[in-house]
């Protein structure tokens, strides 16, 4: 306990913990504490401003942009989870495979990485929700296919200098088989970056993810994702400048918040 | 090692990347869930123009003959016909490149410019109020999402005020940087911030090191020992940063241009996503991809003209 | 005329739990010509004297008073300009303990070393270039035209160090500084690198403050050595005398600490404790000390000269007519 409280010292990591709480319990909680239905439409209050009735103001349809907002909250998190989540198992197994392996494995390996790569990471996951259709499901496959590979990178390149280290060589002169010692010895030693990492990919992904909503291959109406939510808000923004702002504070606060926990944890672990 | 042959050395290393590039672009038509011609056409085309589009994109025959065709073509720079346009792609592509690529550069230059004196200033500065000042400000910047900057500064400043145009192109160099402007603007920001922060802590860490002190100890000004010794030094991972997120601002422009209408190529890849233009996406992504490659080519032959430790053994 | 003499100095350190004094009124000369030691174990201040003697402390650390006079000269006076281009590098140059990190790695060693000499003695580069590769010559080191062009990570640690003496030197200063320099390196490049330095030094008469926590390396490089503690001097003299006959508690136990001077295989004493907190007054080696009593917590323990050129700083020692007793 005394350790954890040493490490929650880095004022990044504390700001940024906090930030990210308080994103998930709202999240979380969603259905209970957002005032509004976020689906649903009242075209008598349509294009409010914000008011004691509507803190955030409505959009085009009437619907509570506060509550769309938190709503928002919610599949935010979700794309993190899921998007980052596996991105984060497959690029750790396949970069350490590659790192302890080193030959072919790891030349396969590290080749496939290269060549996903080699696209702009906004047109690759294009090109994959134009194929296989738009909509959430679809963008949290996109997401962690292309950020495996980064995970895959950091993993390798740590596995590639922990391999040759003493308490490795004592791990293999003792008889512990290659998987055991894979994953028993050298992971923890080498989760720390990619964990770093994985905080620092989140802030990413719910950019990416917004700007797929934003031009229309990810979330789609009436889900209420905050770039879909800027989206709608485009050709609004002079009468109605809410409907677009609140969410992006919605992701700015998140991408902040990811951030920061990042950074502190880089400071802490030493990458 | 000589430089030469580390040159030719990533070289060689890139071919299998390309190919299997190639291969990934190729396999774009085929992982199409269900029929690719009923998927273009939609649900109301004819049998007939089915068979038509089938025959057309060559979906009839068996797919290893579609790759070989696939990679004859590209041997000789076509890289197919796109549906909505009905025109070669490369046309299409290379008509629109020079907006894109404008717009890309300028966006390079406005953030080496900024992030540049900023960073070393940072550095300079470290633990007190400017220090932290950048810091904030470049963590509030990133944080940003571009459209919506891209929105604010539409509308505040080129709508409400009039100072800008509200999007397109113009003619002529001077008029076209002047629609260029708040785009690549836009653009940069994100990555002006990154790079700020990046510099910023790599230039800390370098100053800690035992050679700037040895430096010191040898009476060279401090302005000496920022720029040409510690700078040397910190821009080594900067670089892999820039070089890395130039992939990072190809796709941003896809956004950008959308949000200013910009006749670029990423506004024509999400016209082709609409109307589910295969061949054009397929035209755009390559292209793209070939771009970051050399892009990263670049960047790792760079890394060694500054770094001898890369190659000399 | 005395090359360097500081009186009086102090230099505390600024951290979060409070002051720290690394230097505690210390009093030190070099003469022309001659090689001071300096011997301490880690953290007793040494090589706080050597930053402070050329200004380049850092944030944190601050000179709370006393005199440096250089060569005449008080160079608290100087301004940061003044010492970036007449003291550093010019007339007071440095070497550091670890070679592999000391030079940067993007530069090739020649054109760090031109650059010095292009800084201060405004030589165009190839006149540079001719003197430097003579000087790596001269410290040893063969091939010089092709070291010349050679990247640090392409040498050896031993190498490095010559390419830094040269550096050092290139600009016949007047104090070398050397912080360590042989610490990291092995045994017998360590002699090599020791003759050369003591040739060249006897050649270009050159002044030189030796900085070591290893008793064999003061005692076969230096004229005077200072016994360092917890920022304070509390033995000094010329190097056969306080080999021969060290008067301290502290340097006793160091020399009986150091292995040469016991039977193979037989127990080693070692000075018990560690350098930690001070007594608030009197004398800070008092916490380790196997003499002392409480009259050694008073203030005001004073340098006293026991022989000719050597003096301790122990309250426990009277002297008396050309003898000394311990109480």
């Amino acid at each position: 306990m005394v350790k954890l409280r040493e490490f929650t010292r880095n004022p990044n990591i504390k700001i940024g913990l906090i930030m990210i709480g308080i994103l998930v319990l709202i999240g979380i909680s969603s259905p209970l504490i957002s005032p509004y239905d976020p689906f649903q439409q009242d075209l008598m209050e349509s294009l409010q401003p914000p008011s004691f009735k509507h803190p955030f103001g409505t959009d085009l349809y009437g619907r509570d942009v506060m509550s769309r907002v938190i709503w928002g909250a919610w599949i935010a998190i979700k794309i993190c989870v899921i998007g980052v989540g596996i991105a984060f198992i497959v690029g750790n197994l396949a970069g350490a495979f590659a790192g302890y392996y080193g030959g072919w494995t790891d030349t396969i390996i590290m080749r496939i990485v290269d060549s996903i790569l080699a696209f702009p990471f906004l047109v690759l996951v294009i090109a994959i929700m134009a194929i296989f259709g738009p909509g959430l499901r679809n963008l949290y496959f996109a997401i962690a296919v292309v950020s495996w590979c980064q995970f895959a990178r950091i993993v390798r390149s740590k596995y590639i200098s922990e391999k040759e280290a003493d308490y490795v060589m004592a791990a293999k002169a003792v008889g512990f088989p290659d998987k055991r010692i894979i994953f028993g010895h050298l992971l923890p030693n080498a989760i720390a970056p990619t964990v770093v990492y994985a905080s620092l990919d989140c802030a990413l992904v719910i950019l990416l993810a917004a700007s797929l909503s934003f031009i229309g291959v990810g979330a789609q109406p009436p889900v209420p994702e905050w770039g879909a939510q800027i989206a709608e808000g485009r050709q609004l923004f002079q009468v109605a400048w809410w409907v677009a702002t609140f969410p992006a504070l919605g992701i700015m606060y998140t991408v902040i918040g990811c951030s920061m926990l990042g950074d502190g944890l880089r400071d802490r672990l030493a990458g | 090692m000589s430089l030469e042959r580390y040159a030719l050395k990533r070289f060689l290393e890139i071919i299998p990347v390309f190919f299997i590039v190639l291969f990934i672009v190729f396999l774009m038509l085929h992982f199409i869930p269900g029929d690719p011609a009923k998927n273009i056409l939609g649900i109301m085309a004819t049998p007939e123009r089915l068979e038509q589009l089938r025959e057309t994109l060559g979906l009839n025959e068996p797919v290893h003959k579609q790759f070989y065709r696939f990679i004859g073509r590209l041997v000789h720079g076509d890289l197919g016909r796109s549906i909505r346009y009905m025109a070669p792609i490369t046309t299409l592509i290379f008509s629109r490149l020079k907006v894109t690529l404008s717009l890309v550069l300028m966006s390079a230059v406005i953030c080496i410019i900024f992030s540049l004196p900023i960073s070393l200033y940072a550095a300079k500065k470290h633990g007190k109020l400017p220090d932290y000042a950048v810091g904030v400000s470049s963590l509030l910047i990133f944080s940003m999402p571009e459209f919506w900057t891209g929105l604010l500064f539409l509308n505040i400043f080129a709508l409400k005020f009039g100072w800008f145009p509200t999007g397109g192109w113009g003619s002529g160099l001077l008029n076209n940087m002047y629609h260029l402007f708040l785009p690549s603007l836009i653009l940069s920001l994100f990555l002006t911030a990154l790079v700020t922060r990046t510099l910023r802590s790599d230039m800390l860490e370098v100053l800690q090191k035992e050679y700037i002190r040895l430096a010191r100890t040898y009476g060279f000004s401090e302005v000496r020992i920022y720029t040409k010794y510690a700078l040397k030094n910190a821009l080594l991972p900067t670089i892999t940063v820039i070089g890395l997120n130039l992939g990072w601002l190809l796709g941003s422009s896809v956004v950008i241009e959308t949000v200013f209408s910009l006749p670029g190529i990423g506004a024509m890849l999400l016209d082709a996503v609409i109307v589910r233009d295969y061949p054009l996406i397929q035209g755009i992504s390559l292209v793209f991809a070939l771009a970051i490659m050399l892009n990263n080519y670049i960047v790792d032959i760079l890394y060694g003209i500054i770094d001898p430790r890369i190659y000399r053994e | 005329m005395d090359v360097l003499v500081i009186k009086d100095l102090s230099t505390h350190f600024v951290e979060n739990k409070g002051k720290v004094v690394a230097v505690d009124n210390v009093d030190l000369m070099v003469k022309e010509t001659q090689t001071v030691g300096i011997v301490g174990e880690s953290g007793s201040g040494k090589s706080t004297v050597a930053n402070s003697i050329l200004g380049i402390l850092p944030e944190t650390g601050e000179i709370t008073s006393g005199m440096i006079r250089f060569k005449g000269e008080e160079l608290r006076g100087f301004s940061e300009r003044q010492m970036q281009q007449r003291i550093r590098g010019k007339q007071i140059s440095m070497i550091f303990q670890d070679p592999m990190v000391s030079l940067n790695p993007l530069f090739t060693v020649g054109t760090q070393i031109v650059d010095v000499m292009k800084l201060h003695q405004n030589l165009g580069v190839r006149k540079a270039k001719t003197k430097a590769i003579a000087l790596f010559k001269k410290v040893g080191i063969s091939d010089p035209d092709k070291r010349f062009y050679n990247y640090p990570h392409e040498l050896s640690g031993g190498m490095i160090q010559r390419v830094v003496i040269a550096m050092a030197m290139s600009c016949q200063p007047s104090l070398i500084i050397a912080d360590e320099p042989t610490t990291a390196l092995d045994v017998t490049i360590e002699n090599q690198i020791l003759n050369e330095f003591e040739k060249l030094v006897t050649e270009m008469r050159v002044s030189v403050l030796w900085i070591a926590h290893d008793l064999g390396v003061i005692r076969r490089i230096s004229d005077y050595v200072y016994v360092m503690y917890a920022g304070t001097i509390l033995e000094r003299g010329k190097v056969e005398a306080v080999f021969r006959n060290p008067l301290h508690p502290y340097t006793q136990g160091l020399l009986r600490s150091n292995p040469i001077y016991h039977e193979p295989k037989s127990q080693i004493p070692t000075i018990t404790g560690e350098l930690s907190k001070m007594p608030p007054h009197g004398c800070c080696f008092y916490p380790r000390c196997k003499i002392g009593d409480e009259k050694c917590l008073d203030n005001n323990i004073k340098l006293i000269k026991v022989e000719e050129d050597h003096c301790v700083c122990c309250r426990k020692i009277e002297v008396r007519e050309n003898c000394y007793e311990y109480e």
